[in-house]
């Protein structure tokens, strides 16, 4: 268990852009922000804002960016690919917004290829995708391929594949994007009751809804983190 | 982290201290090693401390072969390699530290 | 990572130990965990029972920690990689149209190399299954002049030559045809005759029966007249009967007893004593010599050299002058045979296939993998390392290649016997026999698997798992993406197009030079020509005159025939490729050197206008002449040079003791004939010692001055198929003889097939198809990527359509980027050529380098601007990978 209240993410004037004709084109600028161990955390912002791209970085998928990035006071911006992905792999676990499941592979086996990369043992993989597969409540569609699957439910399956790892932390991009408002309620309060056991959530979403499920929003526009009135002001001028 | 993780952990770091005190060592003389230096308050079984020492040596801190024990008996022996040595100096370092911060949170009052 | 590698090394030593979990070393050691706490306690005053209690409950539950240990240990590599092929298994049969594409490209690949292989190993690696091989050399003389000849010996010679001190054993060897009669037809069999402990001296172990040894003799050194059936033979001429030991077979008229059956591998179709007290000068003979173990060759050499020169002393007349003994491992006899460069060429052309083949699911892998980026991404998002991801997809081409092993294994294992019986007996020797998918065929054929899914696998692999997560989810970071993967399709197109062209220019180089020798003028047509062989019954026309009219009562009875153009007929000597034997023949005035001795030919004279071979000067004897057996020859152009270099041969006169009275009961000398021949006319070489050999020196004499109890009579119709006239001749020959039977009957381009010229087309043939395979696949590997470019701009050709553009210029759209590939891979694949043009000069295979590549690889560009420009989409290609 974490301690609660330890600063987990910690970004000192992020950066990313892309060189485009002489100049460049900014997606984030100046991006200062601190995440702490058992935050519920919803990014927030108009299309293009770069909320996906702060995520992804996050996630540590991205590594074309400038300016530093403290994961649980490691800094990433020093370390090499191949610690990073280490780092991810320990510490993160990813939902996407169109699911990304494998389709070749059962839900049973979807849940367990996390568990293989990092190296668990056969009997306590089985185990833990007994357990999550509990956990969830869907033991009954064990053995289907995600084809099979509603949204709602492959999305479902898609959370459980980020938590079998015990991440510290979850990132959601737009985790609601694709279902309906039942199934995304559903989806939500599995974050909170995940927050509740202790599990750091950071999500990004277009929706107010789902951003009332956690405690604080990080505003983002044209890529700069904006104070709530500032995105209100600008909210009322759009 | 799960509990039995941490124990591993610690449970890694106990062994190859013990090794690093004793020299060679079979795994019998490392259980009663470590249970003694807890004051017998820890119980050391075949199902943590066998699985512990074969991913110690999977991970390349230690070799094993098989030798005769001291009462004549065939035993298969641990030995630190040079890779298990500086493991143990940086997991000291980082054990002082986790408790130094642990230690704070404990005593508040110094802070 | 060195500690990683070497616990990996200390696992896998641990599985080839047999222990795979390490099961029975963590039960070991646990036991003597047990025994030590035991130990300990009943020091510390505990009764036995106590302490052994008080142990166990202390060390816990050994069961359970055992299970523990083995899963950590064991299942850490093994599982996961059982778990990689399994779920490459399953995206096999998910996408069955791309694994199948795959599966067959591999099996073709894998199948054609492992079928040559099996070939080159049973023909030039490993032909000799008998003890002690790599040890035994050929004996032979090089005369004077470096030509090779046969080794003559008595048997007390050979006595002493199983002796000399630097040799195990020897064997006199000689080999031609006999004439197995006694069955419904008479039967051409390929004889070897070896000296009485030949059988002996190769190990041979009869699968039914004995062996000849050195006591089968009938006194006075004539070996008894038993035979030893070669093991094909066995199957095909008595139809594997296991009761043939006892009976008794007719041998060129003489009973032989059936003593036994040799097993596969030692070719031939029968074995017989040779009979060294015989007069050596007709035949020639070889000896084989087993070395005694670590004799150098050249000392070997030398000894023997000295042994020779002692015998050269006893019978100089068998003993060319200044000779030069030569020992060769029966090794090289092999590889210099007609038969070994073909078949090395053939090889050759078969891994490069392989190689294209390889490189060809390599594209597949690559553009079928770009349908895939995303599942690889999001692996790589739940924490699948690179590596792992390269374990993953190589895990895959292993299975594929397993696949294509397994088809190719078993496509070569059911096609290579079918693919040898389109030729004639023989072609390449031993093979009826002994070519089969074999254990080391086999091991080569799982190795190629291994290989192939390295060289098809490795290159998708490391470009598919490169890290490109953030690429996958955010649109604009697809083209960085999508750059790697462009050069990494580049380079493997180029490749593929380099080695298609180096497989094509070296295909067509071997096709032009054995075209050309097919095209060798031949000095005679082959065409048209059906050759029939008809034996006397036994002891019938014994006197000289009536065979000789019976005989020619048949030739012209035949010749008249409708549809028959001409018949001539020959004794014994049949026709070319192979024929005759040379003849001991005295030239006054100069001593014929052995190496020199012509091959006599006793024949009509309607033979040469029979088979047409040209009659360059002076004449061929009349019909009158040939019935009076005058004391006529005519000489090859080459014997005319040969013997008269500069002079004239006409008139010359020459002498053939062994024409001159009967040798045998078999053959009747017409009255008064002494053996000498004027020479009367120069006709055209032809083949008579093979295809790939220049002719030997020859002449031709009326057959009536030695007639046999058998002629072959040479007939050419007039344009109707040989074989059809068949039945016609028979029926001829039933009108002047009832019961006169056709022993053999083939047409003169059969004859010339068997010679060789049919293997020389089986691989002109096969060499031909792996061109046009490799063309094939590199028009399949082509069309992926082009199509799968297509896919992706599918959106932007679709807007400049609507704008106006002409679907040619959206064909050189979607082609631009290739059309550097396929330059670069053409010029590559030329200076390849050029090199392995260099390299193969020496060998005289061909030009590689030849504009017809060019032309060719033109062809499949154009082939992929159509494809293109017709919008074909391929199996799944998907334009919208990513989100």
């Amino acid at each position: 268990m974490v301690t609660l209240g330890e600063v987990l993410i910690a970004l000192r004037g992020l950066e990313k852009s892309y060189p485009q004709g002489s100049g460049r084109s900014w997606v984030l600028r100046q991006i200062h922000a601190e995440i702490r161990a058992g935050e519920f955390v919803s990014i927030m912002g108009p299309s293009g804002a770069g909320k996906s791209t702060l995520l992804h970085i996050l996630g540590m998928h991205d590594a074309e960016w400038d300016g530093e990035y403290h994961f649980l006071g490691t800094a990433v911006h020093a370390l090499k690919p191949k610690h990073r992905s280490e780092l991810h792999k320990a510490h993160i676990g990813f939902v996407f917004q169109s699911y990304h499941l494998l389709d070749d592979l059962t839900v049973a086996e979807n849940l367990e290829v996390p568990l293989s990369y990092r190296d668990v043992g056969r009997k306590e993989r089985q185990a833990r995708v007994a357990d999550t597969l509990d956990r969830f409540q869907i033991v009954g569609k064990k053995d289907l391929y995600p084809g099979q699957l509603s949204g709602g439910q492959q999305q479902l399956v898609g959370v459980a594949r980020a938590v079998i790892a015990n991440p510290q932390v979850i990132l959601a991009d737009e985790p609601t994007g694709n279902l309906h408002s039942e199934q995304g309620r559903e989806i939500m309060e599995l974050f909170t009751r995940l927050n509740a056991a202790g599990t750091t959530i950071v999500q990004v979403t277009h929706s107010e809804t789902n951003a009332a499920y956690g405690r604080r929003i990080i505003h983002l526009r044209d890529g700069h983190v904006v104070q709530p009135e500032e995105s209100q002001v600008h909210a009322a001028q759009a | 982290m799960s509990k039995q993780d941490i124990w591993q952990g610690t449970l890694a770091l106990m062994v190859l201290k013990t090794i690093e005190l004793m020299g060679p060592q079979h795994g019998y003389g490392i259980a009663r090693r470590i249970e003694q230096t807890s004051g017998h308050q820890l119980l050391v079984n075949y199902g943590t401390l066998y699985p512990a020492l074969l991913k110690l040596e999977q991970e390349g801190y230690l070799t094993s072969y098989w030798d005769t024990s001291d009462n004549n008996r065939r035993a298969k022996y641990y030995k630190l390699t040079r890779t298990g040595k500086r493991r143990i100096e940086k997991a000291t370092a980082e054990w002082e530290q986790a408790t130094e911060i642990l230690a704070r949170f404990l005593s508040p009052g110094e802070a | 990572m060195f500690r990683r590698l070497r616990a990996s090394w200390r696992r896998l030593l641990a599985t080839l130990g047999g222990d795979l979990h390490g099961e029975r070393e963590i039960t070991d050691e646990l036991r003597s965990h047990l025994d030590h706490h035991i130990e300990d306690n009943l020091r510390a005053g505990m009764t036995r029972d106590v302490a052994e209690r008080a142990a166990r409950v202390h060390a816990g539950g050994l069961g359970q920690t055992v299970e523990q240990v083995r899963d950590r240990r064991g299942l850490a590599w093994l599982d996961s990689l059982t778990q990689d092929v399994h779920c490459a298994a399953r995206s096999a049969r998910r996408r069955p149209k791309f694994a199948v594409v795959a599966v067959l490209t591999l099996a073709i690949g894998i199948g054609t190399t492992t079928a040559l292989f099996s070939l080159v190993y049973a023909v030039l690696l490993n032909p000799f299954n008998y003890e002690g091989a790599d040890r035994t050399v050929n004996l032979s003389l090089l005369t004077d002049t470096g030509a090779p000849q046969g080794v003559f010996l008595t048997a007390d010679q050979l006595t002493q030559l199983r002796r000399a001190s630097v040799v195990e054993d020897a064997v006199a060897t000689d080999a031609f045809g006999m004439t197995l009669t006694g069955g419904d037809l008479p039967e051409y069999a390929r004889t070897l005759f070896y000296s009485l402990n030949g059988p002996g001296f190769l190990g041979i172990r009869p699968v039914l029966g004995r062996i000849f040894t050195e006591a089968d003799t009938l006194g006075g050194g004539t070996p008894a007249r038993v035979v030893i059936l070669s093991y094909a033979f066995w199957r095909s001429r008595f139809a594997g009967a296991t009761d043939v030991v006892g009976r008794t077979v007719q041998l060129d008229r003489t009973p032989y007893t059936i003593i036994g059956v040799a097993p596969p591998g030692f070719g031939g179709d029968i074995l017989v004593p040779l009979d060294m007290g015989s007069d050596p000068s007709h035949a020639w003979s070889g000896g084989m010599v087993r070395l005694k173990p670590g004799t150098d060759l050249s000392a070997a050499q030398s000894e023997l050299q000295a042994l020779m020169t002692g015998f050269a002393a006893e019978s100089p007349q068998r003993f060319p002058p200044g000779f030069r003994v030569r020992v060769s491992r029966l090794i090289e006899g092999r590889r210099a045979a007609s038969f070994a460069l073909p078949l090395v060429v053939s090889f050759a052309a078969a891994v490069l296939l392989l190689v294209v083949t390889c490189v060809t699911v390599s594209v597949l892998s690559l553009a079928r993998g770009a349908a895939r980026l995303r599942e690889l991404a999001v692996r790589q998002a739940i924490g699948a390392s690179r590596w792992r991801l390269v374990r993953q997809l190589m895990a895959e081409s292993l299975v594929l290649a397993l696949a294509g092993a397994g088809a190719g294994i078993a496509f070569a294992y059911w096609g290579t016997p079918r693919a040898l019986k389109w030729l004639p007996p023989n072609s390449f020797p031993d093979v009826a026999e002994t070519v089969y998918v074999s254990g080391p065929v086999l091991l080569f054929g799982v190795g190629l698997a291994l290989l192939t899914s390295v060289l098809s696998g490795l290159s998708p692999a490391l470009t598919l798992s490169r890290r490109r997560v953030g690429g996958l989810f955010q649109a604009a970071m697809v083209l960085v993406s999508d750059a790697d993967h462009g050069r990494a399709h580049q380079v493997l197109v180029a490749a593929q197009v380099a080695f298609t062209v180096l497989l094509l220019a070296g295909t067509g180089a071997g096709v032009r030079s054995l075209l050309a020798l097919l095209n060798t003028p031949l000095g005679y047509d082959p065409s048209n020509v059906l050759v029939v062989s008809a034996n006397l019954p036994l002891g019938s026309y014994r006197e000289w005159a009536a065979r000789a009219t019976f005989f020619e009562q048949l030739r012209a009875r035949i010749a008249s025939t409708p549809q028959v153009d001409a018949a001539g007929m020959s004794i014994y000597g049949g026709v070319p490729p192979r024929m005759g034997w040379r003849s001991l023949v005295e030239v006054p005035g100069r001593t014929v050197p052995p190496g020199m001795h012509p091959i006599v030919h006793r024949v009509s004279p309607e033979y040469f206008a029979a088979l047409r071979i040209p009659v360059l000067r002076g004449r061929v004897w009349s019909a009158a002449e040939g019935q009076r057996a005058t004391g006529v020859a005519v000489v090859t152009q080459g014997m005319a040079r040969a013997f008269w270099p500069g002079a004239d041969p006409i008139g010359q006169r020459i002498h053939v003791p062994e024409l001159a009275r009967s040798s045998s009961q078999f053959v009747l000398a017409a009255p008064g004939a002494d053996g000498w021949m004027e020479v009367v006319g120069v006709v055209g070489d032809t083949p008579n010692i093979g295809l790939h050999d220049a002719p030997a020196p020859a002449m031709y004499v009326p057959h009536t001055v030695m007639l046999g109890d058998g002629a072959v009579f040479a007939i050419r119709t007039t344009g109707a198929e040989p074989l059809a006239l068949l039945r016609t001749v028979r029926e001829q020959m039933q009108a002047i003889s009832p019961g006169q039977a056709v022993a053999q009957a083939r047409t003169a381009q059969d004859a010339l097939d068997a010679g060789g010229w049919a293997r020389e087309r089986f691989v002109v043939f096969l060499l031909s198809g792996f061109g046009v395979l490799a063309l094939v696949l590199a028009v399949v590997g082509l069309f992926s990527v082009v199509s799968f470019s297509v896919a992706r701009r599918v959106r932007e050709f679709g807007i400049r359509l609507a704008l106006g553009a002409r679907r040619t210029t959206i064909a050189t759209l979607a082609l631009r980027p290739l059309a550097w590939s396929i330059a670069a891979g053409l010029v590559v694949g030329v200076a390849l050529s050029t090199v392995a043009n260099a390299l193969l000069a020496r060998w005289s295979i061909g030009d590689l380098t030849d504009p017809v590549v060019l032309k060719v690889a033109w062809l499949v560009h154009k082939f992929n601007e159509i494809a293109a420009a017709d919008g074909f989409v391929p199996i799944e290609v998907n334009p919208s990978a990513g989100d």
